[in-house]
């Protein structure tokens, strides 16, 4: 009796231990764990960035009818105003105060800490947060246009 | 102790099979599904990579478009534009303006096509575009529809394609910008109108048949100023024109005839030149002012001496010059390297007029003696006084 007992508590350790590693096995092929979830967060990041810049770059403000990356770089290329995020359009349209409108219109799409700079031939200038170290950073960059044939940088960071 | 050799080396077989079916699992199966997930991700990254070329040119559209607005502007609606005023009116017309606009937006924009390139290990191929096309219709911009811009640049038949070792991908590439806020065509309509008008030419021809000179000319310069200041502030305070620039004057005065004339002739040796319309190939000279006229001014007096007795006789006076006028726009600035600026629209108009036998002149007379009379020497019928 005793050793029927013996028996049956090792087939079901067998059977116990047979179904955790298919258990086991599954998860891992289905997640392959933490780096699998490293690679959606960051697929999400890529997806809210790219549809940031998607954004950014097709999207116009409708106080001044320029796209919105159109006025960021016309804040950092203009010398009426120390301050480098604000810009004078003329009479019909006034001064814009562009990080008024950048901030919010990038934190709508990405929910991180971001940092947005613009490299000009002649000046750079920098919207958001500094990133603080031990985080995960993911950076995009890309050419941008300049008025009169010119190319300057943009570059976004998240973490 | 023997019971137990039989579970033990059946969960040891289990769990070799399971794990040998895995690997062997993740060692066919899987390294396809990872080669294709990488092919993907590629392909990804290579659509990701024309996403980004086409946000980029359409920024580039912008500053092309607006850069080829500005410069026209500045040159007079052509690259360059010669003078609006030649006598009568002689602006360029819509269409010579917008083809010239269409060829410098393309160079621009192809030059920025140019520049894009990414720092992905995959090789870009470029196909430059063909055309880019203004939808202005002449009438619409002589009616005041685009004056304040509200129309559409349409550039076509770009190519590119991204490849590496493991894929492909191509695309045909049309970028559209609505242009808005920019006021260069309520600039030429109100220009264009004020060149039909012509203040300048009919008052320097005045000038010219009243035997003015120099001073008159500079009036007729301030009254045309006068009215193409008056045409912009029927729209507004916005466009502020400056003081007309004296390019060229030309005076002289010359033969001789016994009747007084009326009318205005061309002056074809002037000094003052007309220049006709042109739409060059772009170039980097066109960055700085442009102008196709060397100043020059030049002023011929003639006295003419007289005695007592004296006749009067008629010389032909002849008169030129050439203005420059420029208005500025400050109701919407437009993208330049220094940040947004007013659209400056610069014109040059010129009146090179020959009026023969308008300017009264004096001689003496030859006194006869047998008949006791004063005669007029070279108009004989014309009275000694």
């Amino acid at each position: 009796m005793k050793a029927q007992a013996e028996e049956f508590f090792y087939l079901a350790a067998v059977f116990l231990s047979i179904v955790i590693l298919i258990v086991f096995l599954i998860y891992q092929h289905g997640t392959k764990g933490k780096e699998v979830m490293k690679n959606v967060v960051e697929r999400n990041i890529k997806e809210e960035i790219n549809s940031l810049m998607f954004s950014l770059f097709n999207d116009r403000i409708p106080i001044a009818d320029k796209y919105y990356i159109e006025m960021i770089i016309d804040a950092v290329l203009q010398k009426v105003f120390e301050e480098r995020y604000k810009v004078f359009y003329g009479i019909g349209i006034g001064t814009v105060n562009v990080s008024e409108i950048v901030v919010p219109f990038i934190g709508k799409y990405v929910s991180q800490d971001w940092k947005l700079t613009i490299i000009t031939p002649s000046a750079t200038y920098s919207y958001g947060k500094d990133i603080k170290g031990g985080k995960e950073v993911y950076s995009y960059e890309t050419l941008i246009p300049l008025p009169n044939e010119q190319i300057g940088k943009l570059e976004f960071l998240v973490g | 102790m023997k019971s137990q050799i039989i579970p033990i080396s059946f969960l040891i077989l289990s769990v070799s099979l399971i794990l040998l079916g895995y690997l062997f699992y993740n060692l066919f199966y899987g390294t396809k599904y990872e080669s294709y997930v990488f092919q993907v991700n590629i392909l990804d990254a290579m659509r990701n990579v024309i996403e980004s070329l086409k946000n980029y040119l359409q920024l580039s559209l912008v500053y092309s478009s607006h850069q080829a607005l500005r410069e026209h502007a500045f040159a007079g609606g052509m690259m360059p534009a010669g003078t609006w005023i030649c006598n009568g009116p002689s602006p360029p017309s819509v269409e010579d303006s917008k083809a010239c606009l269409e060829k410098y937006t393309t160079y621009y924009f192809n030059i920025y096509f140019g520049f894009y390139n990414t720092s992905l290990p995959v090789t870009l191929t470029k196909v430059n575009f063909d055309s880019c096309k203004y939808g202005i219709d002449e009438n619409g911009a002589l009616n005041g529809k685009y004056d304040e811009g509200y129309f559409w640049i349409n550039c076509s038949k770009g190519k590119v394609s991204v490849s590496s070792k493991e894929a492909k991908t191509y695309e045909e590439l049309e970028t559209d910008y609505y242009i808005t806020k920019n006021r260069y065509w309520f600039m030429f309509r109100i220009f264009y109108e004020w060149a039909m008008a012509n203040v300048y030419g009919s008052c320097i021809c005045s000038c010219c048949l009243s035997c003015g000179g120099e001073s008159c000319a500079q009036q007729c310069a301030k009254l045309a100023y006068e009215d193409l200041q008056n045409r912009f502030n029927r729209y507004g305070d916005e466009v502020k024109c400056k003081k007309p620039e004296k390019i060229c004057l030309d005076h002289q005065t010359g033969g001789v005839s016994c009747e007084k004339g009326n009318e205005c002739l061309d002056w074809e040796d002037s000094q003052c030149k007309c220049i006709g319309h042109f739409c060059e190939a772009p170039k980097q000279e066109w960055k700085t002012s442009y102008s196709p006229y060397t100043k020059n001014s030049s002023m011929i007096n003639k006295y003419i001496m007289f005695s007592d007795k004296i006749c009067e006789y008629w010389v032909e006076n002849k008169l030129a010059a050439t203005h420059v006028f420029t208005c500025e726009d400050h109701k919407y600035y437009i993208p330049s390297k220094k940040g947004p600026v007013p659209l400056t629209f610069t014109v040059h108009a010129t009146a090179k007029f020959r009026c023969p036998d308008v300017c009264r002149n004096f001689m003496s007379c030859k006194y006869i003696k047998e008949e006791d009379k004063y005669i007029c020497p070279v108009c004989p019928n014309n009275e000694c006084i």
